[in-house]
């Protein structure tokens, strides 16, 4: 016999809740995920990486875009990219970027600037 | 409108039009930090509505519902009133399909969780395409998701006491 609180709710129902609490669970994950700091940028130029730089080492690297040279520079555990052979310069609005998972895009150069984390270091964080 | 031929039914959706606009002004009385975090308690009333008469008189609720709370809050055309619309709509569309495809499968509370989690993932969903375009406002997806959950089984909980009582009375 149901809990009298319980009458009238079906098996559906429970599933359901499971499958939202679940949903709602691996959201939370993802919103962790995103907030663990960054440590390497990866620099891909019409899809393929070609240069990869610490986030914590400062630099400034000089890409070459599929329409011009695009400058990122790297400094205090950030990435940007400062200028670009672009017309809107989008990729230089989008300022600096420091979270993992976190991308800096330029279309017109086919540009994609990624900062990626070390995943074991994040659960560190969470459980530490 | 088939479930509206007769004046029983008009009656029906007048009375829980109304007892809908009394909760949707009632809980807009009280105040939170995030404005559009909170149970939604007006829900129960599109949740009865769907279970008593079906899905087309629980549109006709939610829109009259959402107008004339807006209306009374002071809230019409402005952008919480646009996140009603479009919240109230895409919930009230989500559980019309799963009363009619889900069968017997959910009870009220299964409905209105499916409605009430909707509601929230649109409201982010329109916030993030008309008023803050920025990735930044998913991170309000966990909260949202939750107090979703939350609002859903509330109402849905509620909703099934509600017809419980409705039917032993004899109303159905």
């Amino acid at each position: 016999m149901t809990h009298p609180l319980l009458r009238g709710m079906t098996a559906g129902d429970a599933v359901l809740l499971a499958l939202l609490l679940l949903a709602a669970g691996g959201s939370v994950a993802a919103g962790l995920w995103r907030m663990t700091p960054g440590d390497i940028v990866v620099v891909e130029v019409q899809g393929r990486a070609v240069q990869t730089m610490s986030l914590l080492q400062p630099s400034r690297t000089s890409i070459r875009g599929a329409r011009g040279e695009l400058i990122v520079e790297v400094r205090e555990g950030r990435a940007a990219v400062i200028s670009a052979d672009c017309p809107n310069h989008v990729c230089v609005r989008t300022g600096w970027r420091s979270r993992a998972g976190d991308v800096v895009v330029c279309v017109p150069n086919r540009v994609i600037v990624r900062i990626l984390g070390k995943p074991e270091e994040g659960i560190r964080a969470i459980t530490g | 409108m088939k479930s509206l031929t007769t004046p029983k039914q008009v009656a029906r959706v007048g009375f829980l039009t109304s007892v809908g606009i009394a909760l949707f002004v009632l809980e807009s009385l009280v105040p939170l930090p995030v404005p559009f975090l909170k149970l939604g308690f007006a829900n129960i009333s599109s949740v009865v509505t769907l279970e008593l008469l079906g899905g087309p008189p629980m549109f006709l609720v939610v829109i009259l519902r959402v107008v004339a709370g807006s209306l009374l809050t002071g809230a019409l055309f402005t952008p919480g009133f646009v996140l009603a619309v479009s919240g109230g709509l895409a919930s009230a569309c989500s559980m019309a399909v799963v009363h009619r495809l889900g069968g017997r499968l959910f009870s009220a509370v299964g409905i209105s969780l499916v409605g009430a989690t909707t509601h929230v993932v649109t409201q982010l969903l329109v916030v993030r395409a008309l008023f803050v375009q920025n990735e930044g406002v998913m991170v309000l997806l966990p909260v949202l998701l939750l107090s979703g959950i939350v609002g859903g089984l509330t109402v849905g909980w509620i909703s099934l006491r509600l017809l419980e009582a409705l039917r032993r009375g004899g109303i159905t």
